[in-house]
């Protein structure tokens, strides 16, 4: 019955056009919902999503879906296997566009995995990485660092 | 380094840059206080704390600082310990752990009714010692 499977149509902001099977599209909460309301029929324009991360989300959804019977040990191993061929930025894109679309799963996988980058990092590097302006004075951050001393022995 | 912000886009969204904080290890969450006013805030907000601490629960961990009263010392000591709440795991200590009454004779805790990230623990035979344990960031 697989050519019968509905597809959805959905246009990167660069023009790239993917057709998605129904059952892979509503991983996105967002397109579940515009087809639960009938909006699904034509084309679906995404104006902030590449077709590079386009492609690489409905990647993600696909293996979710395919891999739905599989234990959930396998699904995790599968997840990391995807998460670390990603460097930062594109990860930056990728949270950006899983929000968007909702996909809640790859948005937690793609945060952990920031989460797991910067957990060792110094305030400094931290800044440097999100582009923060430090606004405390040197005293005050003298007083956060030496209540929290334990914090910042590096070691683990 | 490559950073977040260096993509030539406008920064992440505050909601997305807290969703990715909640998911660090106590520890760095700690070190991060001093990186701006806006984060040393934002980490004691009611949202924050019990995203983190559904997350780190999420992971089996139970991130903890708790202030401990120990024998005759009158004079409360802070600590940090990350518990595993793995199930068959009794609450052992993952990482970090500073508890005041390793090696002092203390080899079996009791861990009542953990709710919210506030429980308390009861230990050991001839000692006795009351013990409120917080999740992160409601010690502040």
């Amino acid at each position: 019955m697989a050519s019968t499977l509905k597809k959805i149509i959905l246009k990167s902001c660069d023009g790239k056009i993917l057709e998605v099977e129904e059952a892979v599209a509503v991983q996105s909460q967002m397109i579940k919902n515009m087809i639960e309301d009938d909006c699904a029929n034509e084309e679906i324009p995404l104006p902030d999503i590449t077709g590079e991360i386009l492609s690489m989300i409905i990647e993600y959804c696909k293996m979710h879906v395919d891999g739905e019977n599989n234990s959930n040990n396998e699904l995790i191993a599968r997840d990391a296997d995807f998460i670390t061929r990603v460097d930062l930025n594109t990860l930056y894109y990728l949270i950006v566009a899983a929000n968007f679309l909702n996909v809640k799963s790859l948005l937690d996988l793609t945060c952990q995995r920031v989460a797991d980058i910067i957990k060792g990092k110094s305030p400094e590097e931290i800044r440097l990485t999100f582009n923060i302006k430090n606004d405390f004075t040197p005293e005050e951050e003298e007083e956060i660092r030496k209540k929290n001393a334990w914090a910042f022995d590096y070691k683990d | 380094m490559q950073g977040l912000s260096k993509t030539g886009r406008t920064d992440l969204l505050e909601v997305l840059v807290l969703e990715i904080l909640s998911k660090l290890p106590v520890k760095s969450l700690t070190r991060f206080r001093c990186v701006c006013r806006p984060w040393s805030s934002s980490f004691q907000t009611p949202l924050f704390t019990t995203k983190h601490l559904q997350n780190n629960l999420r992971n089996n961990n139970l991130n903890l600082f708790h202030k401990g009263f120990c024998g005759d010392t009158r004079d409360g000591v802070h600590f940090f310990s990350q518990l595993s709440t793995e199930k068959g795991q009794n609450f052992s200590g993952k990482q970090n752990f500073h508890l005041p009454f390793s090696g002092k004779g203390w080899s079996y805790l009791a861990v009542d009714d953990p709710c919210n990230g506030i429980l308390c623990l009861a230990g050991d035979r001839d000692k006795v010692a009351l013990l409120i344990w917080f999740s992160f960031s409601r010690f502040h």
